[in-house]
């Protein structure tokens, strides 16, 4: 039972740790994509909500310390991608 | 038993005098106290719009453009309020929801769990309605662009009298590159309403909007917008009535419905009020 557990404890580590590197990469992908086609804009593209507000690089560093909003990122990727993949909703 | 008891000849008089005492009474005209229905009734069609604007940089130097595009749009079919900037304090809010007395409540700020913003005489934030106000909600509609009102005040109003409220349960992002996507996907709640709609209806067309907007933005490659877009469809939340309507269903033109207007086969009843380009020499 407890083999069965660690186990399975392990296969949901192995998942969130692929989530966050996917979401990592694309955002990554979409910070090199921007920084291409904004060169010389008057600012870069802030995300905001309520008292926050954050660069890509930010969101990408929420990502990385495992805060709240860098988790919520990770689970809108995750839910983003599985609804393209099945054509949307 | 009392000692006089009247007949049942007796009692049979009395019954049919009171029957037409009823019967006149009734073919009195009805005098209807207008201005007591108005105060006691949320009026039909009028639209409270609440959208202040605080010290740059903020949330809200986009969500008053999101505000403006909205009175654009529902500014020519209902009458509506606009309480922007520096009008939107609480005073104020609580004066327009008496005298004014909307149906439709719209609000575009920042939000918390348990009350939504607007904006103090210092230019700082400042609850408008919370806890303490939100039995002032009732009876209407109440829809609001911001983090967080949807998990706590949205419940709480509704428990009040509220017909219904839809808001975010959680944070309300915007991308500041592309803010103009995030408003058009949340206005389509409040737009629907003032087109005649139901709550659900507005509802489902936001959250439409929303899948349509991620899915453009996934295809272009921004994906910082998708991902944002995709946080807010999931917090999208309607509380209360799914059928509460606040204004007179409007009839958009269509093709057939328009030829039946010019053969005068249906009342010109239509919203918008346009012709198509191909009748345009037919009443020149």
């Amino acid at each position: 039972m407890d083999e069965l557990r660690k186990k399975y404890e392990e296969m949901l580590e192995s998942e969130a740790r692929t989530a966050k590197e996917d979401t990592l990469k694309e955002l990554g992908d979409y910070q090199k994509e921007a920084g291409r086609r904004v060169a010389g804009a008057a600012e870069e593209p802030r995300a905001m909500a309520g008292p926050y507000s954050f660069t890509v690089g930010e969101i990408i560093d929420q990502v990385e310390k495992d805060t709240n909003i860098g988790r919520d990122v990770i689970n809108a990727m995750i839910n983003l991608k599985a609804n393209l993949a099945g054509g949307g909703e | 038993m009392p000692a006089r008891m009247p007949a049942a000849k007796d009692l049979a008089k009395i019954y049919i005098k009171r029957i037409e005492k009823t019967a006149i009474d009734l073919r009195k005209p009805v005098a209807v106290n207008w201005k007591d229905v108005f105060t006691r009734f949320p009026r039909y069609c009028h639209v409270l719009l609440i959208a202040p604007h605080h010290t740059s940089p903020d949330y809200t130097d986009y969500s008053i453009q999101g505000a403006d595009d909205f009175f654009a749009f529902a500014g020519s079919i209902a009458t509506v309020k606009y309480l922007r900037d520096t009008q939107a304090t609480r005073a104020n809010v609580e004066k327009e929801l008496k005298e004014f007395n909307p149906r439709l409540v719209v609000h575009y700020d920042h939000g918390g769990t348990n009350a939504i913003y607007g904006e103090s005489v210092a230019n700082n934030p400042q609850a408008v309605i919370d806890t303490a106000n939100s039995d002032k909600l009732r009876m209407r509609v109440a829809s609001t662009v911001s983090c967080l009102s949807a998990s706590g005040l949205g419940p709480d109003a509704v428990g009040k009298g509220c017909t219904s409220y839809v808001g975010y349960n959680d944070l309300h992002w915007i991308v500041t590159s592309t803010h103009m996507a995030f408003w058009n996907c949340a206005s389509k709640v409040h737009q629907k309403l003032v087109l005649g709609y139901n709550t659900k209806n507005g509802f489902d067309s936001a959250i439409a909007t929303y899948n349509t907007n991620i899915a453009y933005y996934s295809s272009i490659g921004d994906t910082f917008t998708a991902v944002h877009l995709q946080m807010d469809r999931d917090r999208l939340t309607l509380v209360g009535s799914q059928t509460a309507t606040t204004c007179p269903k409007r009839f958009e033109i269509l093709w057939p419905l328009h030829e039946m207007v010019v053969m005068k086969k249906i009342p010109d009843l239509v919203w918008p009020p346009k012709l198509l380009d191909i009748d345009q020499e037919r009443y020149l």
